[in-house]
């Protein structure tokens, strides 16, 4: 041992056993395919639309565009995943395999770009580029703040121009998010996959944070077959992304569970398409057992919307669900005083929100706060209907 | 004229302490020089500044940097070294819209002084210069538009270690057109912190060459001896130094004061800090204004509240001062800044946070409450009071340490001497070794590569083997899926803390600090007392595996103070010279009891045993034996008390000619040595690896010996007192053997 490695030792630890490759290896083990270039191996796949994903069809990628649109979606919709050797981020990290799915026809048609060493980085990503559309509209799981961004990052380091003209990209990560949080266990891809689609993968795939360490080991021996899980893994990954798109689409749409239907109308309100949104909760009014989250949600729409009859007659609909909401009797009184000009069922909805307060009040933490408002509220109204009838005495007698 | 500063100085001289020197440092006038060729907008907009003509030193500055030579600037406080950076930048930025600026400062707070600055003078040019500060604060929305379109970008080196550099991809525009890189305030970038500084810069430079930009440094940096070598140690190019300031200087008085000797015999004198109070408040009264400079956080506290209570008894309103420390808000410290350059405020009490280049005025009076620990600091706490024209005076009261009794006793060390030289050592292993892997994060090595001007092969074959390096052709990829950045820290040899968790509420326990590992064994030891947010707290238990210190809030009237039982091995020489040598040691050290000792009284009220794992380092260290005939003489008791007494007297003075903190060195006496077999003493430097002082300390073995012996003559006590052998000196005797001892060392 040298003395520099002897104390190199004492100060940062053992150096370890990792086996240093001096010569260079030819990868053996690889899964069928073809050489593009020295280091850069593609594998492909065609899956066609017509067959089922779990217990999702595929033919609904096409269509999905158009509804996804105002999510990033677009033509030449291109599905990437990549599988690096680490999720820390910064320049360190490097991608070793991408998966592109693009639409052929009838036909999705999977590539694996596998890169077998980082010396052959740079013309890996020149093949990466060749394999992405040329006007690419990006759809993943997280691209937007891991897969893409490191793929940039790489570029630059290469000093290679990064595909310009991207017309979309949509992260199916978001809207899985909106409709599953707190419904599924997480919103990791497998799981969404699991309850979403209802996709069971083969034993052989492997957990994710497991593919950083069989890499370097593939590194250290050019033993490829321990990568059969990782090719695997991408290869479903691209193709939940293609039944994914689908099934989000069909939600959107309305084809969904009623609390899915719930949270579309929500997702459409937030891109400002009020008509979809007005017809999902609807319907979800409708279907949902407990109908309080999609009236709350109409009767608040309707008010803004300036149409305070139809908000009246919701928030009373809520009321029968929810007969001591201080928030529903609140805003009664609010749109009987200042819109339906009814200080009298004003009054008395605004004086029921105070008896409720009183009631409630061992559970409601800013009660003081709360008492003051509405004891405010009930005086202003009470003194406006005092005017209201000095006014009407003052008409009769004159 | 006013003459308030001179009557003032002779009130000094009426009190009863001892005024050990009085200095007139004389009044300088302004020289001036030319603008070299520069845009007619800026010289435009310094004009409406109020700045005619550069001082010749600042067109000196600006013409070589305009020709591309790194500078070092070393002129005193206030001489307007930031002029000397922001016209060539800002002169870069007109000619060639795309160039782009790096500054850098150690401190947040320096950051955030020099953008109001910048702003001011980059209106007034009157085109859009976009500046932005780049720190932990900066939100995440307005990072995006500073990497694309910052032209100056401000911040410090620990962002940019775990910031920008391992993110350089995001950073394109600014490292492809890297200019020029500001490093204000070079002195600080020594020692440990220094070494690791300027690894960053190896790795900044690497990311530079590799976008194809070869910025240039401009440095300034306060009194050290040696700004030229630091500069070129830092940065490892040739760099040019100006140092001869053209700023005027008005006359200035430096007094070293001495509180008077109560008792004789056992050295012991009036307390400084009420020496320090009484002076302070003496001045604000006079209408002075005054900055009093103290050691600890606590004793800004103490100071402040006790110069209110000094007011208040004549009459005046406390908030004439105010208090200024790390640990309080941003906000509050920009307000009393704010106060003290507008004249509101007459006083502040602060630790060194202000030592550093923040903008406050001049004041007129500078107290110092204690040596600041290095000769360069001192002169920076001093320069605080300073003005163009009139007289200005700084105070400083000498505590109970010894080095400020050494100092009172001889300040042609302080005054004649040159200030001491600013060390850091690049080639630390520890330290080097983690920036490689750094670097090799942010960008692949060549086998061939050097990193600065360190050779790394192996160390690249090191890491190879730990699995964290992939050699592929010629080229070391990052193959960890880990964050290197993120687990070293700047500020501190090793990253490895103690987390500090209150658990007074076991239903809620809270994170209240970290103490850095190889301080653990004193302060945060099993029962010991912590002091954290002025409350006390005791160690419940202390998680050595996990890291992790529990304590509970008390009530106590003690404190602890541990004793460690120190082993020192020596596992390689590097020189032997007269009984002095120095190389490579095993340093390691437990605590075995601990005393509690009263707060009011500082008496010894009990002790308790501490059971630890040994905490071990690897460091550097001088060393020597004494001559046999010196030692024959003696017997077994006075060997030892010898022994020690002069250890103490080392601790003391030896950090004033290393120029480091008293922190950064250990010094150990053993009657048997067992690698010698002999009785030694020995100065370990207190950071793993070592940053050169060991070295230092071997080339200044005599200096350091004349200086014990001057301590030690010098000292007024009789037996032994903490100024020179230590505490327990007089009790063993140890003046006089140590004196003894002493004697026996050729003195030329």
């Amino acid at each position: 041992m040298s003395d520099m490695l002897s104390k190199l030792e004492k100060v940062l630890g053992r150096a370890g056993e990792v086996k240093i490759r001096t010569a260079q290896v030819q990868p053996k083990g690889l899964p069928p395919g073809e050489w593009l270039d020295q280091g850069v191996y593609l594998c492909e796949h065609s899956v066609s639309l017509s067959s089922r994903h779990g217990k999702v069809g595929l033919q609904n990628i096409r269509g999905a565009i158009k509804t996804l649109a105002p999510w990033g979606a677009a033509e030449e919709a291109t599905l990437l995943d990549v599988e690096t050797t680490g999720l820390a981020g910064g320049t360190g990290t490097y991608a070793f395999m991408a998966g592109v799915g693009t639409i052929q026809g009838e036909i999705l048609i999977v590539r694996q770009l596998f890169l077998t060493s980082p010396q052959y980085e740079s013309s890996w990503l020149y093949h990466l580029r060749r394999v992405i559309p040329e006007e690419v509209g990006f759809v993943t799981y997280n691209g937007k703040r891991f897969d893409i961004p490191l793929l940039e990052g790489r570029f630059i380091l290469n000093r290679l121009p990064f595909p310009e003209r991207v017309r979309g990209h949509l992260d199916l990560l978001y809207l899985a998010r909106s409709f599953w949080r707190g419904v599924f266990p997480s919103c990791s891809l497998g799981d969404v996959e699991r309850y979403a689609l209802g996709v069971e993968r083969e034993s052989q795939d492997i957990p994710g944070w497991l593919i950083p360490e069989l890499y370097h080991a593939f590194l250290t021996d050019g033993d490829a077959s321990r990568l059969s899980g990782v090719f695997y893994h991408n290869y479903m990954d691209i193709v939940s992304l293609a039944a994914l798109k689908g099934k989000l689409a069909s939600l959107l749409e309305g084809h969904g569970k009623p609390h899915e239907g719930l949270k579309a109308g929500d997702l459409w309100a937030s891109k400002g398409s009020q008509e979809k949104a007005f017809a999902l909760w609807r319907k979800a009014v409708e279907e949902m057992a407990r109908a309080d989250e999609p009236l709350k949600r109409l009767a608040y729409a309707h008010k803004s919307a300036g149409r305070y009859e139809e908000a009246a007659s919701l928030f009373e609909e809520l009321l029968q669900l929810e007969p001591r909401s201080i928030e529903c009797l609140v805003e009664l009184s609010k749109v009987y005083e200042h819109h339906l000009k009814d200080l009298d069922l004003a009054l008395a909805y605004a004086r029921r929100a105070l008896q409720v307060l009183m009631e409630l009040r061992p559970l409601v933490w800013n009660f003081k706060e709360e008492r003051a408002a509405l004891l405010h509220r009930v005086k202003r109204i009470e003194e406006k209907c005092a005017r209201r009838e000095r006014h009407k005495e003052a008409l009769e007698s004159s | 004229m006013d003459r308030k500063i001179e009557s003032f100085i002779q009130w000094i001289y009426s009190l009863r302490g001892d005024i050990a020197s009085d200095e007139a440092i004389p009044a300088k006038p302004a020289r001036f020089g030319d603008w070299p060729a520069l845009d007619a907008r800026l010289i435009e907009a310094l004009r409406s500044r109020g700045i005619e003509r550069p001082y010749s030193h600042q067109s000196d500055a600006i013409s070589r940097t305009l020709a591309g030579k790194n500078v070092v600037i070393a002129t005193p406080t206030a001489s307007g070294k930031s002029i000397c950076y922001n016209i060539p930048v800002i002169q870069s930025i007109l000619n060639d819209e795309s160039s782009r600026a790096l500054y850098l400062f150690p401190t947040k707070a320096l950051s955030q002084d020099q953008l109001a600055e910048l702003y001011a003078l980059i209106e007034e040019t009157g085109v859009q210069i976009l500046t932005f500060t780049y720190d932990g604060d900066t939100a995440p929305s307005a990072r995006k538009k500073m990497r694309a379109a910052g032209h100056i970008v401000i911040t410090n080196p620990d962002m940019l270690h775990t910031g920008i550099l391992p993110h350089h991809t995001k950073w394109v525009k600014l490292f492809e057109n890297l200019r020029y890189v500001v490093l204000d305030e070079l002195h600080t970038y020594r020692g440990i912190f220094g070494s690791h500084v300027a690894n960053v810069i190896r790795r900044l430079k690497r990311i530079c060459t590799f976008y194809g930009s070869h910025p240039i440094f401009l440095c300034c940096s306060a009194t050290v001896s040696n700004p030229k070598e630091l500069a070129e140690m830092l940065i490892e190019e040739p760099v040019e130094l100006i140092s001869d300031s053209g700023a005027p200087m008005g006359e200035k008085r430096i007094l070293l004061y001495n509180p008077p000797m109560i008792n004789r015999s056992l050295g012991i004198r009036t307390s400084s800090i009420f020496e320090a109070t009484n002076i302070a408040v003496e001045a604000i009264s006079r209408n002075i204004s005054t900055i009093t400079f103290t050691r600890s956080r606590l004793d800004v506290e103490l100071l402040l509240t006790y110069i209110r209570q000094g007011l208040a008894k004549r009459g005046l309103p406390g908030d004439l001062v105010a208090g200024y420390r790390g640990g309080y808000l941003p906000k509050e410290r920009r307000e009393i800044e704010r106060s003290l350059r507008e004249g509101k405020l007459l006083g502040v009490v602060s630790t060194n946070a202000l030592e550093l280049g923040i903008d406050i005025g001049s004041l007129e009076l500078a107290v110092l409450h204690g040596y600041p620990g290095s000769v360069a600091s001192a002169w920076q706490q001093m320069g605080r009071a300073g003005r163009r024209s009139d007289l200005s005076a700084a105070v400083m009261v000498a505590s109970s340490f010894a080095l400020d009794q050494f100092l009172a006793a001889n300040p042609r060390y302080f005054f004649g001497a040159s200030p001491e030289r600013a060390r850091l050592n690049p080639q630390n292993l520890y330290v080097l070794a983690n920036h490689v892997k750094c670097s090799a994060f942010e960008l692949p090595f060549s086998t061939t590569e050097r990193f600065g001007n360190a050779k790394i092969d192996e160390i690249l074959t090191y890491l190879e083997r730990q699995g964290v390096l992939h050699r592929a052709g010629e080229r070391y990829h990052w193959q960890a899926d880990s964050f290197p950045a993120e687990a070293i820290s700047l500020r501190s040899a090793t990253s490895e803390n103690y987390v500090i968790v209150d658990i007074t509420d076991v239903a809620k326990p809270t994170v209240i600090g970290e103490v850095d590992r190889p301080s653990a064994p004193m302060l945060i030891h099993p029962e010991a007392i912590y002091f954290h947010g002025g409350k006390s707290y005791q160690v419940m238990e202390l998680d050595e595996e996990g890291m992790r210190c529990y304590v509970k809030e008390v009530k106590t009237d003690y404190y602890t103070d541990a004793e460690l039982a120190v082993r020192l091995q020596v596992l390689d020489v590097f020189e032997e010279a007269e009984g002095w040598g120095w190389g490579e040691v095993l340093l390691a050290a437990h605590p075995t009891i601990y005393k509690k000792i009263k707060l009011a009284t500082h008496e010894n009220v009990g002790y308790g045993h501490v059971h630890m794992k040994e905490e071990q380092m690897h460091t550097t260290a001088c060393w020597f034996t004494p001559a046999e005939a010196a030692l024959s003489l003696m017997d077994k008791d006075s060997q030892s008390s010898a022994l020690a007494g002069l250890a103490h007297l080392l601790r003391g003075v030896a950090p004033l000619f290393l120029m480091c903190d008293r922190r950064d060195l250990q010094v150990h006496s053993m009657v048997k040595d067992p690698f010698l077999n002999k009785p030694a003493v020995y100065l370990a430097d207190n950071t793993p690896g070592g940053v050169g002082l060991a070295e230092a300390a071997f080339g200044l073995r005599k200096t350091l010996i004349e200086a014990a012996a001057e301590s030690v003559m010098s000292c007024q006590c009789e037996k032994g007192c903490p100024a020179c052998v230590g505490a327990l000196g007089a009790s063993i005797n140890a003046k006089e053997t140590a004196r003894r001892l002493l004697s026996t060392f050729e003195v030329t």
